[in-house]
């Protein structure tokens, strides 16, 4: 391989610098306290690459320390004044003396060596690490299915996945107090998603993963870890697909009772649709009953018709015959003389109505003019109630007065428009003015 | 002329607590500095709370008229998005609102102060043409170029700036920088001398004044008309038309030659035919019911309104379609009257009585009669208010409608047009006539009738031997006679007449008979009396046929000049007469010289071309700002569409009313009756706020109308309205054809809170009802009764006195107070020294008094007497009796009262008591002392509930009425006692000695004792017959009571309005 070859495709695929420098905070609550432990922190890593590890812990106050077999990588941290050294890995770590560091570490270092190196390579870091002291591998997570079966081998110098069962046995078989599992790298939105898609579940889990393992101390030395150790991280691939499962099983669960429901209306539509042929049918049978009817009543009232007709042919041949009777024809003159009797008489009569209507009415105008006299006479009439009202009535008929009646009518808010009741006068023309506008707008 | 100032930079700066303002400086010297020029302030009604301030700073530098407030739905605020619609509608209502104001200069300032509060500030957005001044203090943060809404809204303002006349730029900055700036040639920006930097000085405050005035002064290029285009509007002419007998038909069809030359003109008509031969040859008739549904075709609409059942029709038309009123009658009653009364629209003519002349006429109309509201009142209100612009033929009536319905009522006066006459034919009218040439004939043209005064010119035609005696003298009155008693008199006068007489009547004639005897005649004698603004058509028929003309100075008439006609004095005597018509018989060449003056004076005044000219000039004119108004509803009918959930159209509908000129007619003066209207206690205050309110509705000053209104909260909002149908009732009329509305008081009206609605008037002062008013231009009064429950808060139940004084500190903020007595007057203006509320404006309150009327009589006095009552009768005639009449409460002093005459019978004066009056509240102790006294109906009497007729008796019996009130806001006791002849002893309150002055006799003191020994004091003159009496008490009725309240209420301007009397008594 090529001496720049690396670092380019670790420049393309592994992601920038401060971004991997970033994904290692993660480690810093694990380390610090051992700052408060001993007062000089040396530190390995081993594969130190680009050197992100050597200049981040460097910034924390730690004595870091790198080696690499990369020329290329190593000059890009020469390029940065950090202390990275050629050399092999565990050789280094070999010559180290006895609990002579506080943090070893090995960021995507394992899987490139085979399996008799890292059993080495565990041993020799128990070795050199103080008591309390950390050691620090980071791999790909296998757990994760797209990792497992596709983007290991993106990197052709990748020997084989190292499940994190095998790695944490390996540090507890080999000594080391405790060790912690850390899943890492996952996408923070997958915590709380709540529809996850099948492509999150086959790629969602951690794509990396490190073991921290301890070496023995005192117990409160321990202890002051505790807090980092109890914690959970990362996602597993078990939590995904039975996350993926659950959400399978609701949306079931949703579509059966939807089912449900529509079986449901749609037996109600069957049956309501029985009862309404029911009822049309019954409405037809009524309505030709009626029309039977009718027309038995039409029948009836024609034959009826013509009875009449029958009657009245006769009556008036009857009449005829009796308007040229003799008998008639001599009585002419008697029929005569009564009739202008009586015309002179109801003439008579109405000249005498009509005079004293005039009278009356000439005198209810004079009288009504003049309030004081309209006062007297109303007083007077007082007595006599029913002659009161039958000249009003008079008077009113004649237009001589007002009558208080019919000035007063229930126009309460059957004029006004309930929404409009707010408005004044002046608004309500001017909302009618504003509404003609709108709706002249409307029309065009 | 006239600068307008807007002021909503004041305003802001008032919100933000920032009250020096460059602009409110400027405002002020220009007031100081204007001399005949007017200034005027707009502010802005989003602004809340800063109007009333804005009104104290200006106090006595302009007068309050002068502050116009216009309003909008708010929020406006553009920093909001949701308020775009909002704020479009606002800008397009100020604008609307600047243009009716009518300005020849408007001055803006804070251009860039208002994108995070409520000012709108635009120049031209409704397409006016006012020219704007812009006071510029700063550029504001500069966000040319960015597309925020901060930096849209700079870019905008830029915009309106650039659209001003001129801007003033106020140092620091530079013109010069400004000028490239808005990219404005230099000479429209100029600089102004005060810096805020020193603080505006007078002296530069005063420069920058007169430089505003100087460009007021630079007359800008002048306006046009709306249609200059040249092309003709199509008109719609309403009006009775030949063969209808009218003289308006025989006026339209003269009128309608001459207007066609400036309008299309069709003609509206609900006769079913018109036979005018012009007419139908040019114009299109067109019926009512067509009219009506394709009124949108015609641009221009006139009217003609006559006193007649011709015109029924017109008016529900006028309301649907707006238009030019020509207005030939000024008294529009009797066709309103036959609209009524056929059903043709319900109610109008009490509703015009209600509308342009108050209540007084709706009682009238239900007391009197119909006959005499028809005489008395002109009813012509609804259409004045209705028409775009009224067209009247004289300056008489124009000034009738000013005198009727306030000043704010304009009409064009267009004098009535004439045909030249042609064919001046004497010689051969005669012929036609079987008149000779050399006969003097005298004629009087027009129905008959009692306010022409045929009478009177018969009479001086008898009296004048010379025109009796000669046969070539004749009198004719060619003129239809009325069917009256008037007419048939003067038939018959004639007729008595044994000689054949030569004084006759002709009857109606026909067009060309008329037309005859005009050429014919060589004296016209037209009179009249009792002019009701009518146009006398007749008088120029004669003018312009050449007749020498005789006639006497009354109404119209009297406009015409002196030099045409004879023209004796309004009242005429039968000689003047007499002697004129004498003289005309014996100087031909007179005549005819005077005949020639009237002729031309007809055909150049009255020409038919200049009159249409004078009726295209006045109705381009009414239409100018109609068009303008039409041009703004549809605007902002534009902004509600586009923005219907923004924007309310209601709340829209609101704010426009309110911003609108007042409408002609009388201003009113909104009585409270909210506690009256809701329940009626008839307390002793309510019979008072009854009695005064019946007396003031009688006679209301010039230029006012009572009108009670009442506090609603339906709705929500606390507003007001109308309690139209409480006052009805009140006043005994039929209630239910009017509506009680919602209330808009216009600015310069007043509010005068009369009932005593203290809870009312303090919820509705938190919700800030009454500042509302204030801010308004509404002038607020209150009347204050007494402060009792104040002075002696151990006599009312607990919580009282708090009531009251919430109360008296809501009306401490009020403009002015009447109290009911100058005592209660000095209590107030202590009580407010101490307690009142802090007063924005530097004016105090207005505190002034009256006193209350005393003719309560009863309408209805209940009657009965009660067993017993003789024998208690006789009792108190046998020994010196003291009266007391009142509700039992601990303040009427009952307790001492009692506790004195105990002390009296233990000495065993022979004296009694009687107690008349109900028990009240807080007294149990008192009236169980009473129930169980041993002198109960020995000496001592109580009677609860009695009628009005035992009552009386009671006074009769008495000797003395006791009045040991401790405290009281008027005394009526007193004036009841003084009306029923009872010698008086009364505390002596300073309200009691005002209102009984020397006529009673007074004690002092709170004990029992000095009670006492002052009855004993009066006992004993009683016997000696020295007894002080009251008989000559000085009390008011309650129309003075009223006459001295409304001096209170208006200052010196309040008198009753001198009405057309003599109009009033034709019947």
């Amino acid at each position: 391989m090529s001496t720049n070859f690396y670092r380019a495709f670790e420049d393309v695929l592994r992601g920038s610098r401060d971004l991997i420098k970033q994904r290692q905070e993660i480690y810093l609550p694990f380390i610090n306290p051992l700052k408060a432990l001993y007062p000089q922190c040396p530190a390995l890593d081993l594969g130190c690459g680009r050197g992100e590890w050597l200049e981040l812990i460097q910034s924390q106050g730690f004595l870091a320390r790198g080696v690499d077999l990369d020329e290329g990588m190593l000059q890009a941290c020469q390029a940065l004044d950090l202390p990275a050294e050629y050399g092999d890995a565990l050789a280094a770590l070999e010559a180290l003396d006895d609990e002579s560091q506080v943090v070893v570490s090995a960021f995507h270092f394992i899987e490139h060596i085979p399996f008799a190196s890292l059993q080495l390579l565990v041993r020799e870091a128990l070795r050199v690490l103080k008591p309390a002291g950390l050691l620090i591998m980071e791999t790909p997570n296998a757990e994760n299915l797209l990792v497992g079966t596709n983007n290991f081998y993106l990197d052709p110098t990748h020997e084989k996945p190292i499940p994190h069962l095998l790695l944490s046995f390996l540090t507890e078989y080999t000594g080391f107090a405790r060790s912690k599992l850390v899943r890492l790298q996952e996408s923070a939105a997958l915590h709380d998603l709540p529809q996850l898609t099948l492509l999150d579940v086959l790629r969602g889990a951690s794509p990396d993963y490190a073991i921290i393992a301890q070496k023995m101390a005192r117990a409160e030395q321990l202890a002051v870890f505790d807090p980092c150790f109890d914690r959970a991280y990362g996602l597993s691939q078990e939590t995904l697909t039975e996350r993926y499962e659950q959400q399978m099983e609701r949306r079931f669960q949703a579509m059966l009772e939807d089912h449900y429901l529509k079986e449901m209306q749609h037996q109600d539509v069957a049956r309501q649709r029985v009862q309404l042929e029911a009822e049309l049918q019954r409405q037809r049978v009524e309505l030709e009953d009626e029309l039977q009817q009718t027309r038995q009543q039409r029948d009836e009232a024609l034959a009826k018709a013509h009875e009449f007709w029958l009657q009245s042919c006769a009556d008036n041949s009857r009449v005829q015959a009796l308007m040229s009777s003799a008998s008639w024809r001599l009585t002419a003159p008697l029929r005569g003389c009564s009739r202008s009797v009586r015309w002179l008489g109801s003439s008579f009569a109405r000249l005498l109505k009509g005079g004293a209507r005039r009278i009356v009415v000439a005198g209810l105008r004079h009288t009504l003019g003049r309030p004081a006299l309209r006062r007297r006479l109303n007083a007077s009439l007082n007595r006599y109630p029913r002659l009161h009202e039958a000249l009003k009535r008079f008077a009113v008929n004649r237009g001589l007065m007002v009558s208080a009646s019919v000035s007063r009518r229930e126009t309460t808010n059957s004029e006004v428009p309930q929404h409009l009741e707010g408005l004044s006068a002046g608004a309500r023309q001017v909302y009618y003015d504003l509404k003609k506008t709108t709706e002249q707008k409307d029309q065009r | 002329m006239r600068i307008v100032i807007d002021m909503q930079g004041a305003q802001a700066r008032l919100t933000r607590l920032d009250s020096s303002c460059y602009i409110t400086k400027l405002a002020c010297a220009l007031a100081r500095q204007s001399g005949e020029h007017e200034v005027i302030l707009a502010l802005s009604g989003l602004f809340d709370g800063t109007i009333e301030a804005i009104r104290a700073q200006f106090h006595g530098v302009l007068p309050s008229e002068n502050i116009h407030v216009w309003s909008a739905p708010g929020p406006v605020n553009r920093l909001d998005p949701d308020n775009e619609g909002r704020a479009k509608a606002a800008e397009l209502i100020r604008e609307a609102f600047l243009a009716n104001l009518k300005p020849d200069l408007v001055l803006l300032s804070n251009v860039f102060d208002s994108d995070d509060n409520e000012s709108i500030l635009t120049i031209g957005v409704l397409a006016q043409s006012m020219r704007s001044v812009v006071v510029l203090e700063s550029l504001g943060k500069s966000y040319a170029g960015e597309v925020t809404p901060r930096g849209l809204y700079w870019t905008q303002q830029i915009q309106q700036i650039r659209r001003a006349e001129l801007v003033m730029v106020m140092p620091p900055l530079d013109p010069e920088y400004v000028s490239q700036v808005l990219g404005l040639p230099a000479a429209q920006v100029n600089g102004l001398s005060a810096n805020p930097a020193t603080g505006f000085e007078e002296a530069s405050l005063r420069d920058d004044a007169r430089a505003v005035l100087a460009v007021l002064a630079q007359r800008a290029t002048q306006q046009g008309y709306v249609s200059t285009s040249g092309l003709r509007q199509k008109l719609a002419y309403v009006s009775p038309l030949p063969p209808q007998k009218s003289g308006i038909a025989g006026y339209s069809a003269e009128l309608l030659p001459e207007l066609s030359r400036y309008y299309d003109i069709d003609v509206v008509t609900d006769h079913p035919q018109v036979n005018d031969p012009w007419i139908l040859a040019n114009c299109q008739v067109r019926s009512v019911e067509w009219f009506r549904q394709n009124a949108k075709r015609y641009q221009r609409v006139v009217y003609h309104f006559g006193n007649n059942p011709m015109h029924a029709f017109m008016f529900e038309l006028l309301d649907e379609i707006a238009g030019v009123v020509v207005l030939h009658d000024f008294y529009l009653s009797d066709v309103q009257w036959y609209c009524q009364v056929h059903g043709i629209k319900s109610d109008v003519w009490i509703k015009e009585l209600y509308q342009g002349h108050g209540y007084k006429a709706v009682a009238d109309f239900h007391q009197e009669g119909v006959l005499s509201t028809l005489s008395k009142y002109p009813g012509s209100l609804g259409v004045i208010n209705q028409a775009l612009g009224v067209i009247v033929h004289s300056n008489y009536s124009e000034s009738l409608a000013r005198q009727w319905y306030g000043e704010r009522a304009r009409c064009s006066a267009i004098p009535l047009l004439r045909v030249p006459a042609m064919n001046l034919d004497r010689e051969r009218a005669r012929a036609a006539l079987g008149l000779s040439s050399d006969d003097f004939v005298v004629c009087s043209f027009g129905f008959m009738g009692k306010t022409k005064l045929n009478h009177r010119l018969l009479a001086a035609w008898e009296d004048s031997a010379l025109l009796r005696q000669d046969r070539n003298c004749k009198l004719f009155f060619v003129g239809q006679n009325e069917a009256s008693n008037y007419g048939e008199d003067i038939e018959r006068h004639l007729k008595k007449r044994r000689q054949a007489s030569s004084a006759s009547i002709v009857g109606w004639t026909d067009a060309l008979t008329y037309e005859l005897y005009l050429a014919a005649a060589d004296v016209g004698v037209q009179l009249r009396e009792l002019s009701r603004g009518e146009t006398s058509a007749a008088v120029l028929d004669c003018l312009n046929y050449g007749l020498a003309t005789v006639i006497n100075a009354n109404g119209g008439m009297a406009d015409l000049p002196d030099d045409v006609l004879i023209k004796l004095e309004d009242d005429f005597s039968d000689a003047q007469l007499t002697q004129a018509l004498e003289w005309l018989r014996s100087e031909p060449a007179a005549r005819a010289s005077l005949g020639d003056l009237a002729a031309t004076y007809v055909r150049s005044a009255h020409a038919p071309a200049f009159c249409a000219q004078r009726y295209f000039e006045s109705i381009e004119a009414h239409y100018l700002d109609y068009s303008r108004y039409q041009t703004f509803t549809s605007a902002v009918g534009h902004v509600v569409t586009d923005y219907s959930e923004s924007v309310d159209i209601v709340a829209m509908s609101k704010a426009i009313a309110l911003n609108q000129p007042p409408a002609v007619g009388l201003r009113r003066i909104y009585v409270d009756v909210s506690a009256m209207i809701r329940v009626d206690l008839r307390t002793g205050i309510q019979r008072v706020v009854r009695a005064l309110l019946l007396a003031l509705i009688e006679s209301p000053p010039t230029g006012y109308l009572f009108e009670p209104v009442f506090l609603s909260d339906s709705g929500g909002d606390w507003h007001w309205r109308y309690a139209r149908n409480f006052m009805l009732s009140l006043m005994g009329c039929p209630t239910g054809w009017l509506l009680d509305e919602p209330v808009d008081m216009q600015p310069g009206e007043q509010f005068l809170g009369l009932d005593f609605s203290g809870s009312f008037i303090v919820q509705a002062g938190k919700r800030g009802v009454f500042s509302r008013l204030r801010e308004r231009g509404v002038k607020t009064s209150f009347v204050v009764y007494d402060l009792i429950p104040i002075q002696f808060e151990e006599h009312f139940p607990a919580g009282t006195k708090q009531d009251h004084a919430d109360w008296l500190y809501e009306i401490s903020k009020a403009d002015a107070a009447l109290c009911i007595s100058a005592s209660v007057a000095a209590d107030l203006q202590c009580w407010v020294a101490a307690h009142g509320a802090p007063r924005l404006s530097p004016s105090p309150l207005q505190t002034s008094w009256f006193h209350l009327g005393a003719d309560l009589a009863a309408s209805m006095p209940s009657n009965g007497l009660v067993q017993g009552a003789n024998e208690m009768l006789e009792c108190l005639s046998s020994a010196p009796s003291f009266l007391s009449v009142g509700t039992i409460e601990p303040r009427k002093g009952h307790t001492q009262t009692l506790a004195a005459f105990d002390l009296l019978w233990a000495q065993g004066v022979p004296v009694n008591l009687v107690i008349v009056g109900k028990q009240g509240w807080m007294v149990d102790a008192l009236c169980t002392r009473l129930r169980n006294h041993p002198q109960l109906n020995k000496r001592l009497f109580w009677l609860e509930g009695i009628s009005d007729e035992y009552l009386e008796k009671v006074y009769a019996a008495a000797s003395c009425l006791l009045a040991a009130s401790q405290g009281e806001g008027f005394g009526l006791p007193l004036i009841e006692a003084a009306q029923h002849k009872l010698p008086i002893l009364a505390r002596a309150l300073p309200v009691f000695r005002e209102v009984a002055g020397e006529y009673a006799a007074f004690f002092e003191g709170d004990s029992a004792q000095s009670l006492a020994d002052a009855i004993t004091q009066w006992l004993q003159g009683y016997r000696d017959g020295s007894t002080i009496e009251s008989v000559n008490m000085p009390w008011l009725t309650w129309k003075q009571s009223a006459e001295q309240f409304k001096r209170a209420l208006l200052g010196p301007q309040c008198f009753q309005p001198i009405i057309n009397k003599t109009a009033s008594q034709c019947a």
